[in-house]
């Protein structure tokens, strides 16, 4: 245990003893004497109440005994009652009941009963008559002075005792009746609601032998009356000890106990023998022990104050004794680990401040000597490290100064001090005792390129590094050959122990000289050659800026390169503030390819072929666009020439169609009037050549159509009629309408429809002219067999094809069937006739609605032809 | 730091708790029940005393205040008052608080008189014709009017030819002493004391007539109906006692006899005179039969004699159901 703990122990241990030795002695001492004294008290108010009832009774008893030897009462019940004066007796007797009645306080009714029990008086006459024999105060009267216990009269509404005395003839030998007088326990009330002496919960009642009220109490109302049971252990040991006179011990006499309504009580019993009474008298326990609570809450309190106080006291003197000794104790393990500066501080002036103090000095002593060998220490070391660090940078420097690329000296105004090898090596000198021997102006031809004389010119380059603390520029330097170089120095200025020094850094630049002379003549070269070009030719960057234009543009622009240089392409060409819609450069900037388009701005004036190329820089970025630009002015002029040629013989043509189809039209129907026998019979020869004549013309006809449709088409003057269709219902009715001509050959025509198709944007009528063309082909190029028509989706198209089983084509003949005026197989052509521009306008028709046309087809096999139309 | 320290701390605490220990309660005892029962001086109620002082009452739950009531009005009227609980009492009294409309009923059969109930008379009356126009001191409209006027109506002979004394119960010996009748009818111990006159002699006694005097355990009707189970228990220590007694007459006699101021051989002596009936005897339905007759018989007489002026119904006054259910679901 630590000394702290054994002082706070020593404090607190006797304290806490005294005190609940000198508490709980004071308190049992107090407690024994208040509770005596409390007890006596109660004893004597009980003992006081019941000697009042007591002497109640005593009292009635006498009147009741003092009426009962009245004469006139025992003459009355001796008296003959067939007597002459028996009633004038009666009257008397009962008029002086009557009288005694009213003067009595408590007594409020008297009658006498005879030797039988019954009654021959009353102060209430309608009782007279009446049988009490079997009554308790009748045959209780007969022995003696009798109380008959108390009840509840529910006629009077009292409580009442009826006390019965006999009436005793003249010799008193023998009882010649009763005399009962009622007494009314009111007067009762008095005593127990009396409160003198019972505190404010204190109460006094009277219990009968059955355990139930018989009078009121301070909390008792008088309508309890014979009601209220009281089982208490105060009414039970009252019950027990009833038996004795006197209770001599009065602890036995009081209890303390819950009483009728549960609040724990102390009390008290008397005993009434006559009347087998209890007289209870209690106060609440609260109220009697309320001191002895206080004074145990105080001795509580104390012994929760005491050890506390005992605590801190203990605690205050184990500081002052110990706080200097864990100072100490903490000082010396600081120490330990080397804190001197570490102070105990303590300034009590016993024993262990004395202690402490030393120890401080000690410290303090410690503390000087350690710091001086400190000191010497740190300074050698801080010695031995600036020379090391001297060395070390020497060192580096010599390293750097020797190995660097190129040539160093250091020279003051005097000349050179040092210098590198690689100075040794460029001006191809020996040593370094020789190169400091030299003067800078041995090292430099006597002029330099500028025609200025070196001497001079180093002066005062040197002048200014001294000045300014440093120069840069170019010079021409001499090897001790006596080979010119060029190069660059760096002169700079360096303080050394309060002298100034140059460093001169050179550096040999003839490479580098010699490359730049070449990039100059490639440069002239090119501008001479971008000049000689004829085209247009100008270069932009990727803002359509101008960057670089030749001669050619130039003169074609009626402006100088510095009019053109710098400002947008746009601007320059076509005058506006934006590019200009139609550029092919426009098209580049955008997809980096090159374009190619005719342009004939009036801005410019002439047309011109221009080419754009995007120009992609060493990274392979997008850097710029040149425009070659060509005059296409005569070229134009041809073609526009040819173009109304065209339109010429396009007129043409249309207007003899038209001519020729108007007479074969009358040639046809004369013929036919002829061949109908109209006009009247022909013979079999003339029907022969004239049914000759009619297919010439039909032939002639179809011709005709051809051309037209061709012309049209060619000219662009067709127009198509485009809407929502069927393909399946077209081809249905084109195979309807050549149904006849095919099966008139002997031919079987299929139809293989797919009936998911949907509808799709097409001329109906061009598309039938197509189908029927095809067909028309298939029938004349097929002996025997079937033509089958199909329908068939393949991706985004509509597949419409063709197929016969007629003669076929040669595989080399097959890129030539969709020229105009085409014919394979002259032969076959004068057989079957036409022009040979079916497949033509077939193609052009399909072309027309962004579909195609092709033949699949070997010679001897078969033809099909298909065409396909897309699906939007 | 608080290592140290907690020994004084845990021995402050100590110190502390038995300051106060002091203060604790002491454990409840059971709660018991007060029952008032009140009787008559005579030694067949001994065991009442008896069982009260062993404890086999409070052991039903059961504290049995004994109350001196000697006069039957005065028990009528604590009836009445509901203050009263049962009495100890002879079928004939009961038959005359009925008849005052008293509701309590008879439960059980205590004792019935085999000698104990006499009459006493002086020199020269020999039999009961002799006692014509004699004075007869007894209670008046108690069980010694009841036995003598059975005897009397048993011969023909009228209540009325005979002069009545009435005295209170507990004086008729002294009055008999006294020569203040020349007969009296009483029971022990006070039979005995009458003996003491010179020249007197028994006429008759209740040995030679069992069965007309009998006791019984008499309750309040509500609370029969109430409580029947407090009751019963009630009942059980009785019966308990009475077994008790048969074991042990001397020891159980040394203990009753305090309370009736005699000897214990003087009351084991006077008990001979009486019959207990036990509860095997009377658990049987012949024994209601036998209350019901003698109930019957008593209301007659007492209606005879004008003592009352109804006769009571005798089923509404005698409840032999406890008896039949007395130890179910009991301990």
């Amino acid at each position: 245990m630590k000394i702290a703990a054994k002082i706070r122990l020593s404090f607190l241990l006797p304290f806490i003893i005294l005190t609940i030795l000198c508490s709980s002695a004071v308190y049992l001492i107090a407690g024994n004497y208040l509770r005596g004294a409390i007890y006596e008290h109660l004893a004597t108010v009980s003992a006081s109440r019941a000697k009042h009832i007591e002497t109640f009774f005593e009292l009635n008893k006498e009147i009741v005994l003092g009426f009962a030897e009245i004469p006139p009462i025992s003459n009355f019940l001796s008296a003959d009652k067939k007597g002459a004066d028996y009633g004038d007796k009666f009257i008397m007797v009962l008029d002086s009941l009557k009288l005694m009645d009213k003067e009595l306080k408590d007594i409020y009714e008297i009658f006498v009963l005879d030797r039988n029990g019954r009654v021959v008086l009353s102060s209430d006459e309608s009782k007279i008559g009446l049988d009490r024999s079997s009554d308790a105060y009748f045959l209780g009267g007969l022995n003696g002075p009798y109380i008959k216990d108390t009840y509840y009269s529910q006629i009077t509404k009292r409580n009442s005792v009826d006390i019965a005395a006999p009436v005793l003839d003249n010799r008193r030998a023998g009882i010649l009746g009763v005399l009962v007088c009622r007494v009314d326990l009111s007067g009762l009330n008095k005593i127990t609601l009396d409160r003198t002496g019972l505190g404010r919960t204190g109460e006094c009642y009277v219990v009968n032998q059955y355990g139930y009220t018989v009078t009121p109490s301070a909390f008792l109302k008088e309508d309890v009356f014979l009601k209220q049971k009281v089982y208490t252990e105060n009414v039970i040991k009252g019950r027990l000890h009833k038996a004795r006179e006197h209770v001599l011990d009065i602890k036995e006499q009081i209890s303390i106990y819950r009483d009728y309504h549960g609040v724990l009580v102390l009390g008290t019993h008397e005993h009434i023998p006559e009347l087998k009474w209890l007289v209870v008298t209690e106060i609440d326990a609260k109220e009697v022990f309320e001191p002895l609570a206080i004074l145990k809450f105080i001795f509580v309190l104390i012994l929760i104050i005491v050890p506390v106080i005992a605590w801190l006291l203990g605690s205050f003197i184990s500081r002052a004794i110990i706080e200097p000794l864990r100072k100490l104790h903490k000082g010396i393990e600081v120490i330990g680990e080397g804190n001197l500066d570490y102070k105990v501080g303590t300034r009590v002036n016993d024993e262990v401040g004395q202690l402490s103090r030393a120890f401080d000095k000690m410290t303090n002593d410690l503390k000087t000597k350690t710091t001086s060998i400190d000191n010497l220490n740190k300074e050698i070391s801080e010695r031995k490290k600036a020379e090391f660090l001297r060395r070390a940078s020497e060192e580096r420097f010599r390293q750097l100064f020797e190995s660097s690329r190129d040539a160093i000296m250091i020279l003051d105004r005097a000349g050179f001090i040092e210098c590198n090898k690689k100075t040794l090596g460029l001006f191809g000198i020996k040593d370094k005792e020789n190169f400091i021997k030299k003067h800078p102006a041995e090292l430099s031809p006597l002029l330099q390129p500028d025609g200025r004389d070196s001497l001079s010119v180093a002066s005062k380059h040197i002048e200014r590094a001294f000045k300014e603390g440093e120069d840069f520029f170019e010079w021409d330097h001499k090897k001790a050959d006596g080979t010119v170089f060029p190069a660059e120095v760096l002169l700079s200025r360096f303080r050394l122990e309060e002298k100034e020094y140059l460093q001169a850094t050179v550096r040999d630049i003839t490479q580098r000289k010699q490359a730049e002379e070449k990039i100059e003549l490639a440069i002239e070269e090119w501008e001479r050659t971008f000049n000689s070009i004829t085209d247009l030719v100008f270069i932009q960057d990727k803002d359509f800026t101008i960057t670089k234009v030749n001669k050619s543009c130039c003169a074609a622009l009626k402006l100088k390169p510095e009019e053109i240089i710098g400002r947008k392409c746009y601007q320059v060409l076509h005058n506006l503030d934006h590019p200009w819609p139609g550029c092919p450069g426009a098209a580049t900037q955008s997809d980096r390819t090159p374009h190619e388009a005719e342009i004939d701005d009036p801005h410019i004036g002439v047309p011109l072929l221009v080419t754009v190329s995007p120009i992609f820089n060493a990274k392979g970025e997008f850097a710029g666009l040149v425009h070659v630009a060509r005059d296409i002015s005569e070229r134009k002029k041809v073609e526009n020439a040819l173009r109304e040629i065209i339109e010429m013989k396009t007129n043409f043509t249309s207007t003899v169609s038209h001519e020729l189809r108007t007479p074969l039209a009358a040639i046809k129907e004369g013929i036919g009037i002829v061949l109908d026998g109209t006009s009247g019979a022909i013979s079999e020869d003339q029907k022969e050549f004239l049914d000759i004549a009619k297919r010439n013309v039909d032939r002639l006809t179809r011709i005709i159509n051809d051309i037209l449709d061709f012309q049209k088409l060619e000219s662009g003057k067709m127009a198509f009629n485009m809407q929502a269709n069927d393909i399946n219902e077209v081809v249905s009715e084109a195979g309807k309408t050549m149904r006849a001509v095919i099966e008139q050959k002997g031919l079987v025509l299929a139809l293989e429809l797919d009936e998911k198709l949907p509808k799709i944007q097409f001329d109906r009528d061009k598309i039938i002219q197509v189908l029927t063309n095809l067909i028309n082909n298939a029938v004349k190029f097929t002996e025997k067999g079937n033509i089958k028509i199909r329908t068939a989706r393949e991706e985004n198209i509509i597949k419409v094809s063709v197929k016969d089983t007629g003669v076929g084509i040669k595989e080399t003949d097959i890129p030539l069937l969709f020229e105009r005026f085409k014919q394979l197989d002259s032969g076959m052509t004068r057989k079957t006739g036409g022009t040979g521009l079916g497949l033509s306008i077939c193609k052009d028709i399909v072309d027309k609605h962004n579909g195609k046309v092709w033949v699949e087809s070997k010679a001897g096999e078969g033809s099909t032809f298909s065409f396909g139309l897309p699906v939007i | 730091m608080f290592h140290e320290n907690r020994k004084p701390v845990l021995l402050f605490l100590a110190l502390i708790l038995l300051f106060f220990s002091g203060c604790a309660q002491q454990p409840k005892k059971p709660q018991l029940t007060r029952v008032n029962i009140a009787f008559q001086e005579w030694v067949g109620y001994g065991p009442f005393y008896l069982g009260e002082e062993l404890g086999f009452f409070k052991n039903e739950g059961i504290d049995l205040a004994i109350l001196d009531v000697q006069l039957d009005s005065s028990r009528r009227d604590a009836f009445q008052q509901g203050m009263l609980d049962c009495e100890a009492g002879t079928l004939d009294l009961l038959v005359s608080k009925a008849a005052q409309g008293v509701q309590i009923s008879a439960v059980a059969e205590l004792d019935y008189s085999f000698g104990s109930d006499g009459i006493v008379a002086a020199g020269k009356i020999k039999g009961l014709e002799d006692l014509k126009g004699r004075r007869v001191v007894l209670g008046r409209d108690d069980v010694g009017e009841t036995f003598l006027s059975y005897l009397l109506n048993e011969r023909g002979i009228a209540f009325n030819d005979l002069i009545i004394l009435s005295e209170q119960p507990q004086n008729v010996a002294r009055d008999f002493l006294d020569a203040k009748a020349d007969a009296c009818v009483t029971w022990e111990p006070h039979l005995s004391a009458a003996l003491k006159r010179p020249g007197s002699h028994i006429l008759a006694t209740s040995r030679e007539y069992p069965g007309i005097i009998i006791d019984t355990l008499n309750v309040r009707q509500d609370l029969i109906k109430d409580n029947p189970g407090l009751v019963k228990k009630l009942m059980r220590a009785w019966f308990k006692t009475l077994k008790f007694y048969q074991e042990n007459p001397e020891g159980a006699s040394q203990i009753i006899a305090k309370y009736y101021k005699i000897t214990p051989r003087e009351y084991r002596k006077q008990v001979e005179g009486l019959r207990w009936v036990g509860y095997e005897e009377q658990r049987k339905i012949s024994a209601y039969d036998k209350w019901l007759k003698v109930f019957n018989t008593i209301a007659e007489l007492k209606f005879l004699n004008k003592r009352i002026t109804v006769k009571p119904i005798a089923g509404k006054f005698v409840d032999h159901s406890l008896l039949e259910s007395l130890y179910e679901n009991s301990r």
